[in-house]
C-alpha cells in the first residue's frame, strides 16, 4: 500500500502486546523492515507510486498490469534483494574494526564527494541542452527539499510522503510518461554481476556518509554507474535498498551511529547495542530476506492474475484517490501544497525529457548543505 | 504549419508547468515564513508534538559543550528540556547559565528524550 511504512506496522505489533522484551521487539523490527524492503516494490509496479527507496522504480516497473510482467518484475526484485543481502553480510566480519576508522576519516570529505557525484550526474548527460535541463530539475527539486526540511510545515515522519508521491507518482499519472507496453525481460548473468558490484560499492559508501539514505544512493548509483536498462534498474534498486538497511545495522553496532529509521528504532528500544548483538540481527536479516524473497516469488503469479483482471484506468484512479487521501489525512493542507509543487517539478522533468534520477535533488541538495555548512 | 503550432503548444504547456512549479515553491516559502509557533510551557511538550514549531521561554540551567564544538543547553521553567545548539550562527550567541531565553524551534526527539531544535533565540 503506497505511503504505508514498516514503522506503521511495527507500531501495530507493539500495540498488539504480542512482544514483551525490548530485544524481541528490535529483532521483530529488523524482520519487518527487511520484509517491507522487498514488498514495497509492489506499489510502483501496481499503482505506479513509489516511496523514497522505490521512487526510481516507478518508470521501469510500471508496464501495465499483466500477469507475466508482474511475475517477471517481482522475480527480478526478489533476486536483486537477495543479492543485496549477500553482498552486505560478509562485511559483518570487517565492520567492527574498519567502520569506526573509515567513518571518521570520510566524514570531513563527505560533502565534497557528494557534490562531485552530483556534478558528475549532470555532466554525463549527452547534450548541453540535456545538461542544462538536468541542472534546472536538480535545482528546483533541491530547492523544494531545502524549503521543507526542518520547516515545521509537516511532521518529519510524513514529510517525504507528499514529496515523493508528487515527484514520482502524480506527475507520471498526469503526464502519462510511463505508458510502456513491452514485457519486462529476463536479466543476464553479466548484468546481474555488474549491478551487484555497483550496489555493493554504492551502499557501502552510502552507509558511511552522514545524511545519505537509500533514495540518494540509488540515484547516484544509477546515474554514475550508467544503469539505464529497466531490468537492471529493477534489480539494482532492491539490492541497494536491502544492502543499505543491512549495513546501517552494522554501522550502528560498530560506531553507534544511526543511519536509517530502522537503526533509530533499534537504538530507541535497546539504548546501547553491542557488536555481538549485531551478529544476531544479521542472522535475522538473512532469514527474513530468504522468507520474503520466496513469498514475493510465490505471490507474484496470484497477485498478477488478480491485478490483470482490473482495468488499468481504475487502478490509476484508485492509486490517485488513495494517495490524495493519505496526503490529506497525514499532512493536511500544507502536504497538499508540497504535493502540488512536487507534481509540477516531476511533470516538468518529464516534459524536458530529463532522467528521473535528477529529481532526487530533493534529498541530495539538503544533504550536501547539511554536511558542508 | 500544423507541426509548428503543435510544438508551440507543447512549449507553452512546459512553460506553464514551470510557472506552476515556481509558484508552488513560492507558496511553500511564504507558508514556511508565516507559520506561527505554538507558544507553550516546557512541561507541555510531548512525543506527539514532534516536528511542530513551538516557542518556549525559560532560564538556562546548564550548558554542556561537546568535543566537536556543539553546545547543549538545559532550559527550564520548572520543567527542563534540552536545546542543542548545532547551528553556527546560534553558537555565537553569548549566553550563560542563569540567562532568560525565548526559543523558537522544532520539537524533536533524541535517545527517547524530547528536545527543541532552535531556529531563533532571543536573550533577555
Amino acid at each position: 500500500m503506497p505511503g504505508f511504512s514498516s514503522n506503521n506496522l511495527s507500531m501495530l505489533v507493539i500495540a498488539s502486546g504480542m512482544i514483551s522484551s525490548n530485544y524481541h521487539l528490535a529483532v521483530t523490527a529488523v524482520a519487518i523492515e527487511i520484509s517491507h524492503s522487498f514488498f514495497e516494490f509492489l506499489s510502483p509496479m501496481i499503482f505506479g507510486i513509489g516511496s523514497e527507496a522505490t521512487a526510481l522504480a516507478v518508470d521501469p516497473a510500471y508496464a501495465g498490469i499483466t500477469e507475466e510482467s508482474l511475475k517477471r518484475g517481482m522475480n527480478i526484485v526478489a533476486s536483486g534483494g537477495l543479492v543485496g543481502i549477500l553482498i552486505s553480510l560478509p562485511l559483518l566480519f570487517f565492520a567492527e574494526k574498519i567502520y569506526p576508522l573509515v567513518y571518521s576519516s570520510l566524514k570531513p570529505l563527505a560533502g565534497w564527494i557528494l557534490l562531485f557525484l552530483c556534478v558528475y550526474m549532470v555532466w554525463i548527460e549527452r547534450s548541453w541542452g540535456k545538461k542544462f535541463f538536468a541542472v534546472i530539475i536538480f535545482c528546483l527539486s533541491g530547492l523544494l527539499g531545502l524549503l521543507v526540511k526542518d520547516s515545521g510545515l509537516v511532521s518529519p515522519e510524513y514529510l517525504l510522503l507528499p514529496v515523493f508521491i508528487g515527484l514520482y507518482g502524480f506527475s507520471s499519472l498526469l503526464s502519462g510518461r510511463r505508458e510502456r507496453k513491452e514485457l519486462i525481460q529476463d536479466i543476464t548473468f553479466f548484468e546481474k554481476a555488474r549491478a551487484a558490484v555497483i550496489a555493493f560499492i554504492s551502499s557501502t559508501f552510502a552507509s558511511l556518509i552522514p545524511g545519505m539514505k537509500r533514495g540518494q544512493t540509488s540515484a547516484l548509483a544509477l546515474q554514475a554507474g550508467g544503469v539505464f536498462k529497466r531490468e537492471e534498474v529493477l534489480f539494482i534498486l532492491p539490492a541497494i535498498s536491502l544492502a543499505f538497511v543491512t549495513l546501517s545495522i552494522f554501522v550502528l553496532g560498530s560506531t553507534g551511529r544511526v543511519r536509517s529509521s530502522l537503526t533509530y528504532d533499534i537504538k530507541e528500544v535497546m539504548g546501547e547495542i553491542y557488536f555481538s548483538q549485531t551478529v544476531l540481527f544479521a542472522g535475522t536479516v538473512a532469514i527474513a530476506a530468504c522468507i520474503s524473497a520466496c513469498m514475493l516469488i510465490l505471490l507474484a503469479k496470484p497477485i498478477g492474475r488478480v491485478m490483470s483482471r482490473i482495468n488499468g484506468k481504475y487502478l490509476k484512479i484508485a492509486g490517485f484517490c488513495v494517495c490524495s487521501s493519505l496526503i490529506m489525512f497525514f499532512t493536511g493542507i500544507y502536504g497538499v501544497l508540497l504535493a502540488f509543487a512536487a507534481t509540477c517539478i516531476g511533470m516538468l522533468s518529464s516534459r524536458l525529457g530529463t532522467r528521473s534520477t535528477h529529481l532526487m535533488g530533493v534529498l541530495l541538495l539538503p544533504t550536501i548543505v547539511a554536511v558542508m555548512v | 504549419m500544423g507541426i509548428n503550432l503543435a510544438l508551440d503548444r507543447s512549449k507553452q504547456i512546459t512553460l506553464l508547468i514551470l510557472f506552476l512549479a515556481i509558484a508552488g515553491l513560492a507558496g511553500i516559502y511564504f507558508a514556511v515564513k508565516n507559520i506561527k509557533p505554538v507558544e507553550l510551557e516546557i512541561g507541555a511538550i510531548e512525543e506527539s508534538m514532534e516536528g511542530r514549531l513551538v516557542k518556549i521561554s525559560g532560564r538556562i540551567e546548564y550548558i554542556r559543550k561537546s568535543k566537536s564544538g556543539n553546545m547543549y543547553w538545559t532550559v527550564g521553567d520548572g520543567n527542563n528540556i534540552t536545546v542543542p545548539i548545532l547551528d553556527g550562527k546560534l553558537k555565537k550567541i553569548a549566553a550563560k547559565r542563569g540567562d532568560m531565553v525565548e526559543i523558537v524551534g522544532l520539537v524533536t526527539q533524541y535517545n527517547g528524550e524530547m528536545e527543541v531544535m532552535p531556529k531563533e533565540i532571543l536573550l533577555g
